[in-house]
């Protein structure tokens, strides 16, 4: 009687705790538990078909299964787990020899070890320091079922928790995909946009300030452009983890978009001194943090940045005019080369005005012949014009002439500097047309254009030239075009590709501005031009500055060895042309000869 | 090895004197010190944490309702058991706050417990809820590993911090030391069974709701009564309930005890899990019986010995103490007389004691014997 209540309460206790779980392993463990609790066994385990990756299996459903360890309760023996002991280990081969019984048991050097089928499941087994009552192996028996049955409805559960899984994986990964930037992990254009937007309402409903400091690399496009977009990639990560590392809960850092970053900083104080303090405060922190050079496989790059900022709501209407003020900032503090941050001013965005409409009238100028092109000729030893450079010259009705040094910059800003150097290439062919047509002195040869980078960077600019050749029916020997050292080294593949297509077409090419862009000696060689231009600060009071001579010398004997004549620019008294005569350059050009002059007057000059 | 090198006691309650006891541990070039306390020191725990936070070696232990120092029984005061080496010891905190099998549970043992170690002592707050489900983890973490200890507090249940530590005394806690000497056991009870068997119909981890389908105390209160002469009122249910214990019938005969110590209503409160399903008898004991299976946990220690212990430590149930009263000389006697003689005894009366069973699974028991030699 005790006895069978005793096996009532064992099977109904037994049977109670399957399927208490839903996971198989959580599930299983419980199961096991109790039988160890109440059959009073050493070990319980569980061994259950599974696939190739080790995924449990119905028997039914699948070929590639193995019977293997699943879980074991306790899961050490001695110190070490269950799955690699002696005994469990023997008994396991047996198991493996008799997978078709239902029911087996072994004595395993003086311990018991009993086997319970789960069918298309797997076994269940117990392991006892002494024999077990047939009744209670019995009792068992009926609840094997309920027990595998619950071992699929496990594996189902976790395949489909699995799959539910790695769906909320997938999408979270798109979430944080819609909200990243790819490369640096930190949020991106759109995010940042939005949260500055959030941070316009949340200031203005809260009395607080926020501010928005836009970041920009300096000189980080050639080091992209020459070492590569890989390396350019890792000082890009390096930044953005140097930045971010001042985020907290009201710091937000974000990639604006190529070397441009952002920093949102929310919860300033109301007093517009007070936050404007701390975010200059801050600022000088972020440059702190950039006075360690980046190192990239073994090079350092010593990064600094160009900063702007602007607090909001206090000093603009929208979040969008918040980005742009910063960014108007960030771009006055670059033009003024200002290192430790600039705070957004109604003046810069009324300079930029200005500056849209001074483009407007160069656009207009264009159009209506103001611009013309002097020409300043280059001499030889022998005092000789060579030839000459042509310069651009903007005659404005109303102002006069304009320095170059005011508008070329601002067309380069533009995109306007395309129009005008195609008009430029237009002009001075037409111009070599009427040169050649006059009776001109042997030892002249050449008319210089300057290029701009982006002019360069045109697919359509070498046709562009050659169409202009063959239009005016020049010489295509007359025509040279002069490249900055720096525009060479931005470039350099490009530039040498576009260099070679033109010479294969009688065009030459020379190297301006030489000794300012720190070209190297194996880039200079592979470099197909014919002739370098010492830089007019070299040459400018040459005889009485002895670096100025040592690096006019050393140009010239680098020239000499490469095999690249040598022309002085600003050449302006007779001491700079002795001293460069003495040092062995060969041809000159500057005030000393003869300034900058108009066409005709250049005609006559040659006449 | 785990050598004692030095060992001290008092039946002051005073804190100094406690002090002055590990002092002289420490001075004795001890790396570990097991503080044992009895419970009605009251000691000021604020001052045994300033105490303990300056102690610069080893401690561990717990307070007890009393102590067992050679063939004394103490019932204040304290004993300081100094060890040559420096033990491994491991504080779980906020035990109540673990559910079952929980896996951060499982994760701080696998972490933080060698598994190469092969025995223990530990000491837990009896009065954590989930002190038998840390156990019960542990086991399942650590399989056969040897372990033997007690549940420490006081006999007015009264939730208290219990369990030394250098970081104070601490509440809520299990403390696992290991030890790195092998550890031979000895374990029984000696209570036979008075009635039943009855289904536990309604249960919830300590407290039964039902038996058979009835009331659970109206059930063993009817039984109790109707075969002794006890008669329970508003305030001696411990009293009498201390003299019949339940015991939870497994396999081969087995029983786990488990003591009802308290009665909310209908609820009979025992320190351990009555698991539902499971099958319990109302059990009894005499003197005889519980000296008798004294003297089988004592030969069970000398069969099971590896090496030849020369250190018995014991953890017997107060609640033996209490239904033996002077009989209890007996029972320490009987720990003795047939134990190839130690060179130092000493132990606690606790509230609940923790070992493994016949099986090898760690378990709670309650109103039982254990005995460790290393």
């Amino acid at each position: 009687m005790n006895q069978a209540l005793f096996l009532i309460s064992l099977q109904h206790e037994l049977s109670m705790s399957i399927g208490t779980e839903l996971n198989l392993d959580a599930m299983l463990k419980t199961f096991l538990k109790v039988c160890l609790n109440r059959v009073h066994l050493s070990s319980c385990h569980v061994y259950l078909y599974q696939n190739r990756e080790h995924q449990p299996v119905k028997l039914e459903h699948s070929i590639n299964t193995n019977i293997e360890h699943f879980i074991s309760v306790p899961k050490r023996q001695n110190g070490a787990l269950w799955q690699v002991n002696p005994q469990l280990q023997a008994f396991e081969k047996l198991l493996k020899d008799n997978l078709s019984a239902t029911y087996f048991e072994q004595k395993i050097e003086r311990e018991y070890y009993y086997a319970f089928m789960l069918p298309q499941q797997g076994y269940l087994i117990w392991h006892s320091k002494h024999a077990l009552a047939d009744d209670v192996k019995k009792a068992i028996i009926p609840l094997l079922d309920k027990l595998a049955g619950s071992c699929y409805a496990s594996i189902v559960h976790d395949e489909l928790s699995a799959a539910v899984q790695a769906r909320q994986v997938a999408e979270e990964k798109v979430d944080h995909q819609a909200s990243h930037d790819g490369l640096t992990n930190l949020y991106n254009r759109e995010y940042i946009s939005l949260l500055i937007e959030k941070a316009f309402i949340h200031a203005d409903f809260n009395n607080t300030l926020s501010a928005i400091i836009f970041i920009d690399l300096n000189k980080f496009k050639p080091i992209n452009d020459t070492m590569g977009h890989a390396v350019g990639d890792k000082i890009l990560i390096e930044v953005a983890n140097r930045l971010n590392a001042f985020s907290k809960k009201n710091i937000i850092t974000a990639r604006f978009g190529g070397d441009e970053f952002i920093i949102l900083i929310n919860k300033l104080p109301p007093e517009q001194a007070t936050a404007k303090q701390q975010t200059a405060n801050f600022i000088t922190q972020i440059n702190a943090s950039f006075q360690h050079p980046i190192i990239v496989d073994d090079t350092s790059y010593n990064m600094t940045l160009s900063i702007g900022y602007c607090l909001l709501p206090a000093e603009v209407a929208s979040a969008t005019d918040a980005i742009k003020f910063a960014d108007i900032a960030m771009y006055e503090a670059k033009r003024e080369k200002i290192f430790n941050g600039l705070e957004y001013q109604p003046y810069m965005s009324n300079r930029l005005t200005e500056k849209e409409a001074y483009i407007r009238e160069m656009k207009h100028g264009l159009a209506n012949g103001e611009f013309m092109l002097y020409y300043q000729p280059q001499y030889n030893d022998n005092n000789q014009i060579i030839g000459a450079e042509a310069l651009l010259r903007w005659n404005n009705p109303t102002r006069g002439m304009e320095s170059p040094q005011v508008y070329i910059p601002i067309a380069e800003e533009s995109n306007l500097i395309l129009d005008i150097g195609n008009w430029v290439i237009a002009q001075a062919c037409q111009d070599i047309k009427r040169i050649e047509q006059l009776n001109l002195p042997t030892s002249f040869k050449k008319v210089a254009i300057n290029v701009s980078p982006k002019q360069l960077i045109q697919t359509s600019f070498s046709q562009n030239i050659l169409n202009n050749v063959e239009k005016t029916g020049i010489t295509p020997q007359r025509l040279n075009l002069e490249l900055t050292e720096g525009l060479l080294i931005e470039r350099f593949q490009e530039t040498i590709a576009i260099m070679l297509a033109l010479k294969a077409q009688g065009i030459d090419c020379s190297i301006d501005d030489f000794g300012t862009g720190y070209s190297s000696l194996t880039y200079l060689k592979r470099i197909p031009a014919t002739l370098i231009k010492i830089d007019r600060s070299f040459v400018d009071n040459i005889h009485l500055d002895p670096e100025s001579t040592a690096i006019a010398d050393m140009i010239i004997a680098l020239g000499k060895s490469l095999n690249m004549e040598v022309l002085a620019e600003g050449v302006e008294t007779i001491e700079e042309l002795s001293c460069l005569k003495a040092l062995g350059c060969s041809k000159y050009q500057g005030y000393y000869f003869n300034r900058p002059m108009p066409f005709e007057d250049f005609l006559q000059l040659l006449n | 090895m785990t050598d004692i090198i030095f060992q001290w006691h008092t039946k002051s309650p005073d804190l100094k004197t406690f002090l002055n006891g590990i002092l002289a541990g420490t001075e004795q070039g001890c790396k570990s010190l097991l503080l044992l306390a009895c419970s009605d020191n009251n000691i000021d725990i604020t001052a045994c944490n300033k105490m303990l936070s300056k102690v610069n070696v080893a401690v561990f232990g717990g307070v007890y309702p009393k102590l067992i120092f050679n063939k004394k029984i103490l019932d204040s005061g304290y004993i300081v058991i100094g060890f040559k080496q420096k033990l491994a010891i491991h504080n779980f905190l906020d035990v109540s706050s673990r559910v079952d099998a929980d896996d951060a549970t499982e994760c701080e043992i696998e972490k933080n417990i060698n598994h190469k170690s092969q025995a223990y002592f530990l000491f837990h707050d009896a009065l954590s809820p989930n002190s038998e489900s840390f156990i019960d983890s542990l086991f399942y973490c650590l399989g056969n590993i040897k372990i033997i200890g007690g549940g420490a507090g006081s006999l007015d249940f009264i939730p208290r911090p219990c369990v030394f530590s250098n970081q104070g005394v601490l509440q809520d806690a299990t403390q696992l030391v290991a030890l790195s000497t092998p550890l031979s056991l000895g374990i029984s009870h000696g209570w036979q069974v008075f009635d039943g068997p009855y289904l536990v119909t309604e249960s919830s981890k300590h407290i039964v709701h039902s038996l058979n389908y009835q009331p659970a105390f109206s059930t063993y209160k009817k039984v109790i009564e109707s075969a002794s002469e006890h008669r329970f009122n508003d305030k001696n249910f411990f009293d009498i309930a201390k003299n019949f214990p339940l015991g939870i019938h497994g396999a081969n005969d087995e029983i786990v005890v488990r003591d009802p110590i308290q009665v909310d209503g209908e609820n009979l409160e025992c320190v351990g899990n009555i698991p539902i399903n499971s099958m319990v008898y109302i059990l009894q004991g005499d003197t005889e019986s519980l000296i008798r299976s004294v003297e089988i946990a004592t030969l069970m220690t000398n069969t099971n010995q590896v090496t030849k212990g020369k250190n018995l430590f014991v953890v017997d149930c107060i609640s033996r103490y209490l239904y033996l009263g002077d009989n209890f000389k007996l029972e320490l006697a009987a720990m003795i007389d047939k134990h190839q003689l130690p060179d130092r005894m000493f132990g606690v009366l606790s509230l609940g004691e923790v070992t493994n069973s016949h099986s090898g699974a760690i378990k709670l028991l309650n109103k039982s014997t254990v005995l460790g030699t290393f």
